[in-house]
């Protein structure tokens, strides 16, 4: 999860593959919204984490606090830009 | 430059992915064109009221003064602050096959666990619902032009007269190849609709739909897939929630787009969604 080119394939196939399966009728809408909200408050803040944890921007036992909604965006600019501002 | 590259990728990719699913969209009317017109090389010939659009490259509605077609759906949208209005159009249904539906839904009822003597007690009727009471002779389809997702088959009551302003009308919905489950739907004239599902009463009522500004939103949601691709309405508060959830994400052209990439780059937006759509669903 180093690269960032891994970090946006990881993010957005299965968010893309979920806007798909629910525009073509593959899902129905409480699964669609159940799948939402698993991608957007553990599989996102997951693979941030693990984003953040490789490349040493954060240490082990603060890997939790990803899963607290909006506490990492204040490691955007790394997370979706490689850059180590705020 | 190098390291926009994955921002503008994420972008390019949504931008792709929407206008791809965008030119997915079939409306019912534009599945029977008449292709065989003499012109050639061969272009649709749109139904009537409707004209070719050459950017989407599909049959659109014409627009009354005061409406113009949206770029992306087509539909008409009121100039200014984009949001359609309800344009009911009616008609009577001739096809016997429908009608023959109505009747068997209706006779099957009792077999469903339908209790018509409290159904009609709720409905405020004086009398208690019979296939007798309903008229399958004269049927109407009733759907709105501005947006062509289903149609109300109704079979309305024979006590309805024009000396009364309260209506009834046995009701089944349709998208054009399966019929939901039925409803009965109580009218005051310029007032209100009441929607009442067979075995659970009153589900919604609407006050407003008289208004010329009214949009079908409030009932957004309640229109929804059940099981055995069948169709039923039911306008709870979770289904509503999850239904303008999904709404937002597919049907709004670039705010669509906007949410999409929003939600990937920062999770809490689809929270900040469903806040919004259980407060305007639930309480409003």
């Amino acid at each position: 999860m180093k690269s960032i080119l891994n970090f946006y394939i990881f993010i957005s196939l299965p968010f893309i593959t979920l806007m798909l399966a629910s525009r073509y009728h593959l899902i129905g809408s409480y699964t669609w919204a159940i799948f939402l909200f698993i991608y957007c408050l553990i599989y996102h803040p997951l693979i941030s984490g693990l984003r953040l944890l490789a490349n040493g921007i954060i240490k082990k036992n603060k890997f939790w606090y990803n899963f607290i909604p909006g506490w990492n965006s204040k490691y955007f600019s790394f997370l979706f830009f490689n850059t180590k501002g705020k | 430059m190098k390291k926009l590259l994955p921002f503008l990728s994420i972008i390019l990719v949504a931008l792709f992915f929407i206008s791809c699913t965008k030119n997915q969209l079939v409306s019912p009317s534009s599945e029977n064109q008449n292709l065989t017109g003499k012109v050639s090389p061969n272009v649709l010939q749109c139904n009537e009221g409707q004209h070719w659009d050459y950017y989407l490259k599909k049959c659109v509605i014409t627009c009354s003064s005061g409406y113009h077609n949206d770029s992306i759906t087509g539909a008409c949208v009121l100039d200014g602050n984009g949001k359609i209005p309800v344009n009911l159009q009616t008609r009577s249904v001739t096809d016997v096959t429908i009608k023959n539906t109505l009747i068997s839904t209706f006779n099957n009822l009792a077999s469903s666990g339908v209790n018509l003597v409290e159904l009609s007690a709720e409905l405020g009727l004086g009398y208690t619902i019979t296939a007798d009471s309903i008229d399958f002779v004269n049927v109407v389809m009733t759907w709105d032009a501005n947006d062509l997702g289903g149609k109300a088959i109704t079979a309305n009551f024979k006590s309805n007269s024009n000396a009364n302003n309260i209506g009834y009308g046995f009701t089944m919905f349709t998208d054009d190849t399966l019929m939901g489950k039925p409803i009965i739907i109580k009218t005051s004239k310029n007032n209100y609709l009441k929607y009442y599902s067979l075995t659970e009463g009153l589900i919604t009522t609407i006050s407003n739909y008289a208004s010329s500004s009214y949009v079908f939103s409030s009932i957004y949601g309640s229109y929804y897939p059940g099981s055995g691709g069948e169709k039923s309405i039911k306008a709870t508060c979770d289904v509503a929630t999850i239904q303008c959830m999904t709404d937002l994400y597919s049907n709004h052209g670039w705010v669509s787009i906007w949410a999409f990439v929003q939600t990937a780059f920062y999770p809490p937006t689809a929270v900040a969604v469903a806040a919004t759509c259980a407060v305007h669903n639930c309480w409003l």
